[in-house]
């Protein structure tokens, strides 16, 4: 065990404020549960508050992710747990989330714009984006159904994404 | 939340997405070690999960976002509101007829057909205010008026003047002379 080199309260606080809803997001994509993905991040706060003292602030959220993912693997590794992935389980995350109403307030607006941006999406994007997301098919499925090449799909996906995270073609 | 990786600078994150959805079309394990030496590429996938949320979202509210308004709509009447209506309108009109009841008692028993405890009770309080009751007891009283009525008689007679009545009189007398 490394010598402990505290990080003042004041800072973790502000860490915790800024990283950790994202921290638990990539807990959750590699955990897929969000009990095991909470415990994964406040492990890696415990390890921020103990031994980050001499991190400099640049690179503290690097530090943080890394962090998670060895809790993350470490946490997997114990449960020896491999759940079979629905993106309704996406949404499990959605419950804490809402628990901080102010969180709420701005995943319903950003919920808003992206269905205003889905709505500007080509028909044959939105169709892919609706199947993977929606119907929560496959990819191989969803060439399968359109009778497209699995690469077509692949990067009609990518193009709505493009569409939807920076609002261009 | 803001995200900020760019996706056209982080041609990544298609993979991210994918990983995101555990999608099959995807080398899992080769993408997490991948991610063990590149931070940038955990935060796409956070960023991604949360594109993701916010999509299943859009599709579909979540349970917990339709409860904010969907039990309150359940309590709602589902039928057509009209009746209610109606029953607004019947009891306007029932007070309007009340009212009307009300406005027609006041005038034509109170004011135009004063009753007699009415009136006894106003000449109380007039008498009071007065204070001349006795005067006017004598003067509105049948034995008053009989009186007055002798009076102005009495009073009458003396109107004619004395030498009329002297002349008359001694014309009287002369002619019963003559």
């Amino acid at each position: 065990m490394s010598p402990e080199r505290p990080l003042d309260p004041k800072t973790v606080e502000a860490c915790h404020r800024e990283y950790r809803v994202m921290l638990e997001r990539y807990a959750w994509a590699i955990l897929r549960d969000e009990g095991l993905a909470g415990d994964a991040v406040q492990g890696a706060f415990v390890a921020l508050a103990r031994y980050a003292g001499d991190v400099v602030p640049e690179a503290r959220r690097a530090w943080l992710f890394k962090v998670v993912y060895r809790e993350a693997l470490r946490i997997r590794a114990d449960q020896q747990k491999y759940p079979t992935m629905s993106t309704d389980s996406v949404k499990e995350s959605l419950v804490r989330y809402q628990l901080n109403p102010l969180s709420k307030l701005a995943l319903e607006e950003e919920v808003e714009a992206l269905k205003q941006k889905m709505k500007t999406l080509p028909k044959e994007q939105y169709e892919v984006l609706k199947l993977r997301m929606d119907d929560d098919l496959t990819f191989g499925e969803i060439a399968e159904k359109l009778s497209i090449p699995i690469g077509t799909a692949l990067s009609r996906m990518r193009l709505a994404l493009a569409r939807l995270k920076d609002g261009e073609s | 939340m803001t995200y900020d990786d760019n996706f056209e600078t982080n041609p990544r994150f298609l993979e991210a997405m994918l990983y995101a959805l555990n999608d099959p079309a995807l080398d899992r394990e080769a993408f997490e070690r991948e991610m063990a030496d590149d931070p940038e590429l955990a935060f796409s996938v956070a960023s991604a999960v949360q594109l993701a949320l916010e999509m299943k979202e859009s599709f579909e509210p979540s349970a917990l976002r339709r409860g904010y308004s969907e039990p309150i709509r359940s309590e709602l009447p589902s039928g057509n509101p009209q009746p209610a209506g109606w029953v607004l309108t019947a009891i306007l009109c029932a007070s309007a007829v009340l009212a009307w009841i009300a406005w027609n008692r006041f005038f034509y028993s109170e004011e135009i057909h004063p009753s007699d405890r009415d009136l006894v009770t106003a000449w109380s309080m007039f008498r009071a205010e007065s204070g001349a009751a006795g005067v006017l007891e004598t003067e509105l009283s049948p034995a008053s008026y009989l009186e007055d009525s002798e009076s102005s008689l009495v009073e009458n007679d003396e109107d004619f003047p004395s030498w009329l009545i002297a002349a008359t009189a001694t014309e009287s007398s002369n002619g019963a002379i003559q």
